[in-house]
C-alpha cells in the first residue's frame, strides 16, 4: 500500500468517524473504492483502520498530507453519507473544504 | 471582590435528593447486583425474609469482597470517577449505585464484606442518623461484631464475599394488615424474578447463579433463540475508538406455536407485542428492553420484532449513561443504521403473521385457517376442492352442483364445534370418529339411496 493511498485512507476514515463511529456501510464504500478500483488489500484496509483508531491525528493534520485532496474529499462524502450524512461528518467536510480554499491545507 | 463560599447541600436535604431519584425495587437491586458482577461473582443469594417481626432484604454474593478500607471508600457517594476508563466486566459507573439504589429502597444500608475469612469487616449508613445529625456519618463495624458475625455465619459463603442488608424498608407498605404485606412482598418477589431474569439472562445462561429465597432465578431469553421458528437476523458492526457497537435482528416464532409455559415469562401473547423493539445492553447487561425509542412506529404486524444492540461501557459519554443505567441516548448514526435495519425486522414478522392468516389443510377433507389478526381466530371448513369430490362434480348437473355446493357451505357453518369440544373435555376417551362412523355412513347412504 501506498502512503499516499494511506495517506487519503485515514482522511476519509477521519470525516466518517467524525460523529465518533465507523458503520458498515461507509467502509463498504470506502472498501469499494480503496480495494476494488485502487487495488489495496484487504488485509492493509483493516490494518489501516486499526491505526486510524489508535492515533488520535487532527483533521489538519490528516488533509495536510494528502496528495488529492479534492477526490479524496469526493469519496469521503459518498461514504459518510451511505448512512446519512450526519452533522459533524458535514462539519468535517466543511472544515477541510474551508482550510483547502484559504490555502492553508497545505501548511 | 469576588470570593469562593461553601455552597455544600446539608447532608440531609441530599440524602432525600439521592432517595428519590426513581428507583424501583427491582432497578434498586439490579444495580446491586452490578456490583457483585463486577467483584466476580459466580454466585449471588437473595432473601427477603422476615426477622424478629420486620422485613429484612439481604443479597449476599461470592465475589471478592473488600478490605475494611476498600469498603469505607465505596460506601462514600460517587466515590468512583465516571470518567475513568473502567473494566469491561465492571457494571458500574458513578460509584452511587448502591448508596443510591438502597436509600430509595431502605432506611438503613449495612455492608459486610470479606475477602478472606478472617478479614471481615463491616459499615452502616442509617439515614435517620444521617437526618438527625445532618452529617455523613457512616458507622463502622469492628469484625466481632455479633451482628456481622451472626449474618455471616447464617447466609454467607465461606471463603470470602458480601452481603448487602437492608433494614427498614421504606418502600413496603406496612401501615396495614399483615397478610397485604406479606402478599405485597410475594408480588415483589415474583417481579424481581422475572426483572433479574432478563436483564441479566446472558450472565445466568453462562455461569452466574442467582437465587430468591432459595429459589433459583430461570434466564428469559427475550429473543427465543432456542424456539422453534426464531429467526436469526443480520449483525451490523460500527467500530469506534472507544469499541464496537454490534446490532444485530431476531424474529421470535409465532406466539401460536408456543406452549403456555414458554410464553408465560413473556407476559403471554401481550407481552410479547409490547415487548418489540430495541434491546440495548451495556457490557452484557440488559438497559433498554423493549420499545423503538422514536427509531420506528410500533406497530401490531411487527411484535416480532426485535433488535439487539450490544455497547461497552467505555462508550458511556456517547450513549448518556444515567445513574441508574436505565436511559440511555441512541447516537445519531446508530439511529440512522437502526432506521435501516428496523423496517426490515419489522417486515419479517409481518410476514409470520400473514402466513399465520393463510389457509392450510389438515386432512383431505378438511381445512383449517388460523387468522391471527383477527384475534386469533380459528376456524374449519370441509375441502371443497378435494380430489373425493372432482368426479362428483364432474356427473353433476349444474342445479345439483350449485346444491352440493351451498349443503357443504352450510355443513362448515354448522359444524358443531361446541358439542365436539365438550365431548373431548368430559370423555376424550369415548370420542373418536373412525371405528363408528363406517357402519353409520352405510346406514345414511341406504336411507338416501331410498329416497
Amino acid at each position: 500500500m501506498s502512503k499516499s493511498m494511506e495517506n487519503e485512507l485515514q482522511l476519509a476514515l477521519a470525516i466518517c468517524g467524525h460523529d465518533g463511529l465507523i458503520s458498515e456501510a461507509e467502509l463498504a464504500v470506502l472498501r469499494d473504492y480503496f480495494c476494488a478500483e485502487r487495488g489495496m488489500t484487504g488485509g492493509d484496509f483493516e490494518k489501516s483502520i486499526d491505526s486510524f483508531f489508535s492515533d488520535d491525528a487532527p483533521l489538519e493534520l490528516l488533509l495536510s498530507a494528502v496528495e488529492n485532496k479534492d477526490g479524496t474529499l469526493l469519496v469521503a462524502e459518498s461514504a459518510a453519507a451511505a448512512d446519512g450524512l450526519e452533522l459533524t461528518e458535514n462539519w468535517a467536510l466543511l472544515k477541510c473544504r474551508a482550510l483547502m480554499s484559504s490555502g492553508l491545507s497545505d501548511l | 471582590m469576588s470570593e469562593f463560599i461553601d455552597a455544600s447541600p446539608p447532608p440531609s436535604a441530599h440524602l432525600t435528593t439521592l432517595a428519590q431519584m426513581g428507583y424501583s425495587f427491582t432497578t434498586a437491586v439490579g444495580d446491586i447486583l452490578d456490583n457483585s458482577i463486577s467483584a466476580g461473582a459466580k454466585e449471588v443469594r437473595i432473601f427477603f425474609l422476615k426477622e424478629d417481626g420486620t422485613y429484612r432484604f439481604l443479597l449476599v454474593d461470592d465475589g471478592c469482597g473488600m478490605t475494611r478500607q476498600e469498603l469505607t471508600r465505596n460506601m462514600v457517594v460517587g466515590c468512583h470517577d465516571p470518567n475513568v476508563t473502567r473494566e469491561l466486566t465492571d457494571l458500574g459507573r458513578f460509584g452511587s449505585g448502591l448508596k443510591t439504589a438502597s436509600f430509595s429502597q431502605a432506611e438503613i444500608l449495612s455492608v459486610w464484606s470479606w475477602p478472606s475469612v478472617n478479614s471481615i469487616s463491616g459499615a452502616v449508613w442509617d439515614t435517620n442518623h444521617v437526618k438527625k445529625s445532618n452529617a455523613w456519618l457512616l458507622k463502622i463495624l469492628d469484625g466481632n461484631d455479633p451482628l456481622l458475625r451472626d449474618d455471616v455465619a447464617k447466609y454467607g459463603f465461606s471463603d470470602r464475599g458480601t452481603i448487602v442488608s437492608w433494614g427498614a424498608i421504606s418502600c413496603l407498605e406496612t401501615d396495614t394488615v399483615e397478610e397485604a404485606v406479606a402478599a405485597q412482598v410475594a408480588g415483589m418477589i415474583a417481579e424481581l424474578h422475572e426483572y433479574i431474569g432478563l436483564h441479566f439472562h446472558r450472565f445466568l445462561g453462562q455461569g452466574l447463579r442467582v437465587s430468591i429465597n432459595k429459589a433459583a432465578v430461570q434466564p428469559i431469553d427475550p429473543f427465543m433463540t432456542k424456539q422453534l421458528g426464531y429467526l436469526e437476523g443480520p449483525e451490523q458492526v460500527l467500530r469506534s475508538k472507544d469499541g464496537q457497537v454490534r446490532i444485530k435482528a431476531h424474529t421470535l416464532p409465532r406466539p401460536s406455536t408456543l406452549a403456555e409455559n414458554v410464553l408465560k415469562p413473556y407476559g403471554g401473547s401481550k407481552g410479547i407485542t409490547s415487548g418489540q423493539g430495541l434491546y440495548i445492553y451495556r457490557n452484557r447487561r440488559l438497559i433498554v428492553a423493549g420499545g423503538w425509542h422514536g427509531v420506528i412506529g410500533a406497530s401490531e404486524l411487527g411484535n416480532l420484532a426485535r433488535i439487539q444492540i450490544d455497547i461497552p461501557s467505555t462508550m458511556d459519554w456517547e450513549w448518556d449513561t444515567d445513574v441508574k443505567k436505565s436511559r440511555l441516548r441512541i447516537p445519531p448514526k446508530v439511529r440512522a443504521v437502526l432506521r435501516k435495519v428496523s423496517p426490515a425486522v419489522r417486515k419479517k414478522s409481518r410476514k409470520i403473521h400473514d402466513y399465520a392468516g393463510s389457509t392450510s389443510a389438515v386432512s383431505n377433507c378438511w381445512k383449517v385457517i388460523e387468522d391471527e389478526r383477527n384475534l386469533g381466530s380459528v376456524a374449519y371448513l370441509l375441502n371443497v376442492t378435494a380430489e373425493q369430490l372432482k368426479p362428483v362434480f364432474g356427473e353433476l348437473s349444474p342445479g345439483a352442483k350449485a346444491n352440493l355446493k351451498e349443503f357443504l357451505h352450510s355443513a362448515s357453518e354448522e359444524l358443531p364445534v361446541q358439542h365436539i369440544y365438550k365431548s373431548f373435555a368430559e370423555r376424550p376417551s369415548r370420542t373418536q370418529n373412525t371405528e363408528v362412523v363406517a357402519d353409520e355412513i352405510q346406514k345414511l347412504l341406504e336411507a338416501l339411496n331410498a329416497q
